[in-house]
Formats: structure tokens, sequence, C-alpha cells
């Protein structure tokens, strides 16, 4: 695997896991509301 | 003569309010007291529910309600065309209330101890259903919260900081008409302001119906909290002749009042300075007695003041206002009665003393209070309110009613337009938006397509970026034009006033399915999203109602479910793809009825709760408010898009180039993704969909339903699936999508709403309905 293959990759992954942890930390805040084409910032 | 027997245009005078509990205390709430005079507008078009205007607004209530009110017939009410209502009196200073420099509590600590410097400040809005409080709440705070023209928008507190005022925060509390507790939106409301004490409310009031507006004012000053009154929509007022005489208001109800337009943003400033004035000095309401003495024998007056005497200490230790439990005890709220603690034998001298109140005045408990409150609203009004012409608002809203609530034309309008927005959303705007779309979505990919090849990118990772990344986030993006177009006619048709409309021309039908007109709405809703749809359950007044219209929303299709339908209409229908789509919508209606009318006999016996609903005048809706709404959308599905379709993207396409020993494989068959969904394919055998690719998808769909389809896409990749499944298995796979259990966003709403066993109810009855109707298809079809 070439170079910019891997860094092609690393970003990837790195971008993978910060929306990982995002959402679920937003599912967390929110009580599973989130992510839905919705009204409902109140509960968020 | 009853209620129900007026004719269209006749008016009459109240004489009694019979029923019982907390329906007959929301009627009296609203106005419908012994001695108000009211005019019949129409009937719905199946003859029920009716339309009476009372107080200068139009209120809905079902026949069945009006048989127990007696009225007797009167000339017709004269219309307000011109009149000067407000007494003539001498000029009055400014009592300059809540402002600088002017002191009127005359206890010591008000004026000499003001809350230290920074201390947070905290303001409850309080005021009737669709008076504006959302549009002021945005204008406080900035913030970009829904607006609509529908009563009870709002249905939880929402939270902003006053805008230059960092220590200042305002709770946004649903609308509500009193505070005896009706809906369980009144309940949040009620118990904000007696519970969380917050250090003052801003009351906003609609100058356009001061009347009705001025009987939770009466409440609310009563708690003794400091107050300011916001009059809002003085714009509307002035500009059909009307005005309001705020010093002489201001005077005879001892606290500030700043007239205000909150969609013009004009008096705000003003009403912030008198806000946060009373709330750091703590000026109270100057006043807090309703009653007179000279009233029918002062009746009312010796009983509210007896009460008070007698539970002083109670309120003490209960911090709750003594003024505020008398009028409530007397009303025979059961909640406060429990809050206070009396001893028996003080509920029975309190029962005595209501008694002998009822013997005097000749009327009951309920109804006594309500005339007390009225009775002085009246006094105030008739000093300070110029009475506008018949208003250009209103007028406009009885013509357009002429058509879209008529007896002929009500039905065929609401179809008409249901079908426009659809055939709009999916034919026309929405589908050329989607090809444009689809253009731009393609162009890009083949560009990176491209780029990577020059690069000299590793196969693994190529795939990687194609197939999984843009073949599952692009799969989906494609269908955003089509999600914005269909909220943006839903919010048309709530933000117009159509909305209520609907509920009112509707509620025969649905009372037949065991609802209420008012649960349309939240069905309504459903078809943009399930979890906005749920929480508007909220306006509901009782318990057996929104869990029945809860339970059904789901199988209001939501613009998640789109990309699916159209995905497979394309290729497996093309030409009756429309037809296809709007087949799927009507099986979805179809089963809610037949669901709806087994619950009706079984777990949700009994009759659904009486449709007592105030009409809204018609209003343009602002371009600012609905190109927020369309962007809010937008970035909603974006972020969904690159959040969990993205995540769902790249785990799928993971599952599915590698094996166990974190191999890539040659043949997809032997991935991680095939040997577990094949697993599960089984049960879907009789289905006709027993393919691992398929079941993948559909468990994805659970996360969200817009996953389905980049799942397939990603699985599928190039293969032609026209030449795998039939029309016919594809048809019962949509039937399968259209009614299986909703996303996991919905059901945490559910569980929030109802709790767990009733979540996990819906889950298993969806995934069961939908399994028995895709099977059904294939049998049939």
């Amino acid at each position: 695997m070439n170079l910019q293959s891997i860094i092609l990759l690393a970003l990837v992954a790195v971008a993978f896991l910060v929306v990982a942890y995002r959402y679920v930390k937003r599912q967390k805040n929110s009580r599973g509301c989130d992510g839905c084409s919705c009204d409902c910032k109140g509960c968020h | 003569m009853k209620l129900s027997e007026l004719k269209i245009g006749q008016s009459a005078r109240i004489e009694t309010v019979g029923g019982e509990g907390v329906l007959r205390q929301h009627l009296l709430d609203m106005g419908m007291i012994p001695g108000a005079e009211l005019t019949l507008v129409q009937f719905a078009p199946m003859g029920d529910p009716m339309e009476v205007r009372i107080h200068g607004y139009e209120l809905t209530l079902r026949i069945a309600e009006a048989d127990e009110i007696t009225v007797e017939s009167i000339e017709h009410i004269p219309a307000n065309v011109g009149k000067q209502n407000a007494e003539e009196s001498v000029q009055i200073e400014h009592p300059g209330l809540g402002e600088g420099g002017h002191y009127h509590d005359e206890s010591p600590e008000a004026h000499t101890k003001p809350l230290p410097a920074g201390q947070r400040i905290t303001f409850a809005l309080a005021g009737n259903q669709n008076c504006g409080k959302t549009t002021l709440f945005n204008q406080l705070t900035g913030a970009n919260q829904h607006v609509g023209n529908f009563p009870g928008v709002t249905v939880e507190h929402k939270y902003g900081t006053i805008k230059g005022h960092p220590e200042a925060q305002v709770i946004d509390l649903p609308g509500i008409y009193s505070l005896s507790p009706y809906t369980s939106e009144e309940v949040v409301s009620r118990r904000y302001i007696l519970d969380e004490h917050p250090t003052a409310i801003i009351n906003i009031v609609d100058a356009t119906n001061i009347e009705r507006n001025l009987y939770l004012t009466l409440q609310l000053m009563e708690l003794g909290v400091p107050m300011v009154i916001a009059l809002n929509i003085m714009d509307e007022l002035e500009a059909n002749g009307g005005t309001v005489r705020i010093n002489k208001m201001e005077s005879l109800l001892g606290v500030p009042v700043v007239p205000i337009s909150a969609m013009k943003n004009e008096g705000v400033d003003e009403l912030i300075a008198h806000a946060l004035h009373i709330a750091r000095y703590q000026e109270r309401p100057q006043r807090q007695d309703f009653c007179h003495p000279d009233d029918h024998g002062g009746a009312v007056h010796r009983c509210l003041h007896a009460i008070m005497h007698l539970t002083e200490d109670h309120c003490e230790r209960a911090n709750i206002p003594s003024r505020f439990a008398a009028c409530k005890l007397a009303e025979g709220d059961k909640m406060v009665a429990e809050a206070l603690g009396l001893t028996q034998n003080e509920l029975e001298t309190v029962e005595h003393i209501i008694v002998q109140m009822e013997q005097e005045r000749g009327l009951d408990r309920q109804a006594a209070i309500a005339d007390m409150r009225f009775q002085f609203i009246e006094a105030v009004t008739r000093q300070t309110v110029v009475k506008p012409q018949e208003s250009r608002e209103h007028l406009r809203s009885r013509r357009i009613d002429r058509i879209l609530t008529g007896r002929w034309t009500a039905l065929p309008s609401f179809f008409i337009i249901m079908g426009l927005v659809f055939y709009l959303t999916f034919n026309t705007l929405g589908a050329w938006l989607q090809d444009l779309f689809q253009s731009g979505i393609d162009w890009f990919t083949e560009v990176s397509d491209q780029a990577l090849t020059r690069w000299d990118i590793a196969p693994a990772v190529h795939s990687l970026i194609i197939d999984g990344i843009y073949n599952g986030v692009g799969t989906v993006l494609v269908f955003l034009p089509l999600i914005v177009c269909l909220f943006f006619f839903l919010s048309m048709l709530e933000d117009t006033g159509y909305m209520a409309r609907i509920a009112f021309v509707t509620d025969k039908i649905l009372r037949r399915l065991g609802l209420s007109g008012r649960s349309i709405v939240a069905l309504l809703i459903g078809f943009g999203c399930s979890v906005p749809s749920i929480m508007a359950s909220r306006t509901l007044p009782s318990e057996r109602d929104r869990r029945m219209t809860i339970l059904l929303t789901p199988f209001m299709s939501c613009t998640a479910k789109i990309p699916i339908y159209a995905f497979f209409a394309a290729a497996f229908f093309p030409g009756r793809a429309g037809l296809v789509m709007g087949a799927l919508y009507v099986i979805g209606i179809v089963v809610g009825i037949f669901v709806a009318l087994v619950m009706k006999c079984t777990i949700f016996r009994g009759e659904p709760v009486p449709f007592v609903m105030e009409l809204p005048n018609y209003r343009l809706p602002l371009a600012k408010n609905v190109m927020r709404l369309l962007w809010d959308k937008a970035r909603d599905f974006l972020q969904r898009a690159f959040t969990v379709i993205f995540l769902a993207s790249i785990v799928v396409w993971f599952l599915q180039t590698f094996d166990f020993h974190l191999q890539m494989v040659e043949n997809v068959q032997d991935s991680i993704l095939a040997r577990v969904a094949g697993a599960v394919a089984p049960l879907f055998q009789p289905l006709g969909l027993g393919d691992w690719r398929i079941v993948t998808a559909l468990v994805s769909g659970f996360m969200a339903k817009e996953t389905v389809v980049s799942t397939l896409g990603a699985l599928f990749g190039d293969a032609v699936l026209t030449e795998i499944f039939s029309p016919v298995v594809i048809f019962g796979l949509l039937v399968f999508c259209l009614l299986y259990t909703p996303c996991v966003a919905a059901i945490a709403t559910i569980r929030r709403e109802l709790g767990g066993r009733w979540a996990t109810f819906v889950v298993v009855m969806q995934c069961a309905i939908a399994w028995l109707c895709a099977w059904a298809v294939n049998l049939i079809l």
C-alpha cells in the first residue's frame, strides 16, 4: 500500500472515530432522540 | 333551549353550563360562562362539531358538549365596528410600574435589597396558545424555534438567554388557557411556574383577544410572582382601528403593561427593560384580589377570603400563595388540596364555605369563580380597550372558511390540497430538484473516482471511498430535495392555520375510529417525521387519546422512507412510480385505520375526549420563518447523512469486504455480513425476501430508514436488481419497510412519552403487522 493510500485510509479512520464519538455522545445527552429530521430541539 | 339547537348566525346568551370535571372547567376557562353571549358560526361538514364565536374569537365544540349548555336566544350581537368600548376618562399619568425610579412595592426589602448584580434571573414566558410566545422567545433570545399557527406548537420547555443579558434566562412554556390542568402541556406549564419558582413571569397577551387572555393573567397575578404583561399583536389591533389605554390598564392591574409586536420586533427592548427591573427589584403585582364585596352580595368575595384565612398556615408550609390556593380550592382542584395537606375538619369547613357561597351566588363553584374573574376582566376592558372593527385578518379568514370548512366543499378541498402537496413533492417540484441533485452527486463521484485512480490509491481504500462512503451517503443524499419539499408543504399547512381546520373538519370521522379531531394534526406531522408527531400528541387532553395517537403515528409513512420507495419504484415500476408511492401511503393509512378500530374495541375502549379548540385566523407565513424552517430541515438531514449513514456505510462496507479472519473476500457470500444475515434470512423466506442482503438492509433501517437504501446500494453494487427480484416481491418489501419498526429516534421518543413497555409493544406490533402485510401481498398479487 503506497503512502497516499495510507494517508487517505488514516483520514477516513479519524473521521469515522470522531463522528462515532460525537454521535454516541449526543445520543447519550439527548436520551436517544438525535439525528432525526425533526423540530424537537427542546429535547436535544 | 340547548346550544346545539341554535341556527347558523343566531346569537344567544348562556344560561347554564352542564357537564362535569375538567372538561367543564375547561369550557368555563375558555369563557363559556353563564351570561356570556355567543353566535353560532357554522357546523362542520358532517354536522359535528360546531363553531361558535364568543368573546371575539372562534371556538369549536362537539354537539354532545353543546347539548349540555342551555342558552336563551337574543337579538344579533352587534359587530364591534368602531365601537368605543373604553369609557371616557381623564388622562392618566403613566404609573411607571417596572421602571427605574418608581418603586411601587411598599415593602422595604423590595427597593433596598435588589437581587445581587449578576445573579441568575429566570423568566417564565407564559400565555394562551397561539398568542405569539415562541415568536417573542425567538426575538428575546435570537433562537430559531419553529413558530406555527396552530394552538399548541410548543409542547416542551425551551430555554434561551436574553440577547445582551447573559444572566437572564427565558423559558418558553407551552400555551395554556388557565392554571387548571386540562391537557398534559398545561400540567407542564403549571408545574414549572409553581414548583420551579421562576424569578419573574413575562405574560404574553394577545391584544386582539384581550378578554380571554386576561383570564390566565389574573391567575398568574394570584401567584404573587413579579410579572410584566407583553401586549402582543398591537400592530394588528391598531391597524383595525382599535387601541388599548395602557396607562389605565397598568394602574387597574397593578403590573407593568408593555405594548409590543413580537413579529415586527417592536417594543421588545422596552419589554426587556421592564422585565429585568421587576425581576431585580422583585416588584410583585399590586393587585391580587379580583373579587368585589358588592358583587352579588359579596358571596364569592367572602368565600375566598374565608378560605384564605383558614388555610393560611398550610399555604405557608406548602409554599403556595394563599389567594391562588383559595381560588383553586373553591374550584375543586384536587391537586392543590392534596399539596396543602388539610385536615379532615378543615376540608369539611372549606366545603361548607363553598356550599354557602353556591347558595348565595346561585351558581356552582366553578362557574362562580370563572364568573368572578370575567366580571373583573369586563370591568378592566370596558375602561381600557377600544374595540377594533372586524379585522382584515378575520374577514379574510371567514371568506376562506366558506370554502375550506364549507359543508360541501370542506372534504373535497382537504383531498385536493393533500393531493397537491404530494403531487408537487413527488412528481414536479421535488422530483425536478432531485434530478438536479442527482446530476451533481454523479458528477462529483465521477471526478473523485478518476482522481483516486490517477493517484494510484490501493484498491481496498478506493473501494472504501467509492463503494462504501460515496455510494452509501450519495444514495441517500439525493433525496434531500423531496424531504425538504414535503416538510415545506406540511409547515405551510400549519403556519397558515389550515391544520386547525383539518382537525375541525375530520373530527367526526376520527371519532368513529376512537380518536379526536386534534389527533389528525399529530398524524399529519407523522408524514414528515414521527418524532415531532409523537411530541405533538401532547396537545391531546386525554391519556387514552394520546396513547392511541402515538401508537398510530408509525403507520403514517415518514419522509425518511421516501428514499426506499423512490429507489425501488424507479427501478421496478417505471412510469408508475408515483402510483406505487401513492398506494404505499394509502396502505399505511388503511392499516392504521384497521389497527385503530381493533384498539378501540380492545385496549382502548371508551370514548375520545371532547373536542374544544380555538380556530386561529389564517395568516401568511413569514418568508424568514419558512426559509429558516427549510434550512433547519436540510441541515438536520445533512447532519444525519454525514453521521449515522456515513458510519453505517463504512461498517457495512467493512463487514461485506472482510471475513471472520479479517481477510478481504473474493466473493461477498463469504463475508462476515453474509454469514450473520444468512442466519436470520429464513424468517423472511415466506415473503420472498430470503436474500441476506435484504435482511441486512432491513436491520440497518432500525438506526435510520434512509440507511436501508445506502446499505442496499453498497451490497448490490452494480447488480441489476430487476433480474434478481420480481416486482411482487419488491412491492412486498416496500410494504414491509412502510410498516415495520420505527427508527431508534422514534422509539426513544415513544419510550420517553409512554414508557419502555409501550415502546417494546410498538416495535413488536409493527414488525408483526409488517410481516403479515408483506406476506399477504405475496399471497394476493
